[in-house]
């Protein structure tokens, strides 16, 4: 049997993507939280205050990281792979396990910051972190292919349709952020979502791709 | 050009447009009211809001010491619709209204400092709460 080594390069390719985004969020922390103490003094230092500034931007980090690689995962890494003749499911199955890895591993890591917090209802935080990273990398996969295989004007068109479909849902999303309602719509409707562009990206559009020089 | 791309873009730029108008017009929005804050003594506050069909709305209240003696309910001409049954319950309510007149009211005692959260969730074309300076002036 033929030994699968795309999911070492992937993972060589995260590690290599990761350190710029990782490098960001430690200089963004540096002159946050350490460079005004320089000027307020040393005494000043509020490890409160610390632990919430350096939860929220590493919060901010694996959301921007993700957005990005899910979208560099269904253009330039499947186009690399291609190259190398790598078959179309293969490809798919490595985007798919990567993508479950991804998302197990923010979840843990932003549940774990969030040890630190007084914070209500963890096991719905738990619920609602995995499964926002799980669509947003699903949704980025789709957004690439749709690039890929339509052109640029479908990348905007969908924004700006999830634009005015983020406005019809004003009401659950501020319901679900200001008093916890619409828990089981939001959670179903994230649900259903990815698995509607897990399906969309792993049987519709990755068939469609070829790859064009 | 990718005329097909082109004609899907203007597409979506309508729809938005129209969602825009159609959200805009309805005026159907989930807003919210709080009153968070601490007393010593005495706590009258009432809270007067006209339904303008029937619709829900949902309670959160809540105080922080054991105090017996703050009392926090919905009122409507018909009698009281919701009382606060027990002060470290932070559970969301839900309250169907008919329409018509209402108030929120704390009212309440205390020795000590005592902390007191309410959250009112409402529809904004449903509920209209009467600002006490604003109806002076009207």
């Amino acid at each position: 049997m033929k030994k699968d080594n795309s999911m070492k390069v992937m993972r060589t390719f995260f590690i290599q993507f990761m350190w710029s985004f990782m490098i960001s969020f430690l200089v963004i922390l540096f002159f946050n939280t350490v460079v005004p103490l320089f000027f307020t003094g040393f005494s000043e230092f509020d490890f409160k205050e610390f632990q919430i500034t350096a939860t929220f931007y590493c919060a901010i980090l694996i959301y921007s990281m993700f957005v990005a690689f899910g979208a560099k995962c269904g253009s330039v890494y499947f186009d690399l792979f291609t190259i190398f003749s790598v078959s179309r499911n293969r490809i798919m199955r490595t985007i798919n396990i990567t993508n479950v890895i991804l998302t197990i591993s923010g979840s843990a890591i932003l549940n774990l910051l969030l040890l630190m917090h007084d914070i209500p209802d963890r096991g719905l935080f738990l619920i609602m972190i995995t499964l926002s990273i799980y669509l947003i990398l699903n949704f980025l996969n789709f957004i690439a292919f749709l690039g890929k295989l339509f052109g640029w004007y479908y990348i905007v068109g969908t924004f700006v349709l999830l634009a005015a479909f983020i406005l019809f849902a004003i009401n659950y999303i501020g319901g679900f952020i200001q008093m916890g309602l619409f828990m089981t719509e939001i959670i179903l409707f994230f649900t259903v979502a990815a698995a509607g562009f897990f399906y969309i990206n792993n049987f519709i559009l990755s068939k469609r791709y070829e790859y064009k020089n | 050009m990718n005329i097909k791309g082109f004609i899907f873009l203007i597409c979506t730029i309508f729809i938005l447009v129209f969602s825009i108008n159609y959200m805009v017009n309805t005026n159907h929005f989930l807003l919210t009211r709080k009153t968070n804050g601490s007393f010593s003594g005495g706590l009258y506050i009432k809270d007067n809001f006209v339904v303008l069909e029937d619709t829900k709305i949902y309670v959160q209240a809540f105080y922080d010491v054991q105090n017996e003696q703050i009392e926090v309910w919905i009122e409507g001409q018909d009698g009281i619709v919701y009382q606060l049954e027990d002060q470290s319950q932070k559970e969301l309510v839900q309250i169907p209204l008919s329409k018509g007149m209402y108030s929120f009211i704390i009212k309440g005692e205390s020795t000590t400092e005592t902390r007191v959260n309410s959250l009112i969730g409402y529809y904004s074309d449903e509920i209209t709460f009467i600002d006490p300076q604003n109806q002076e002036e009207g």
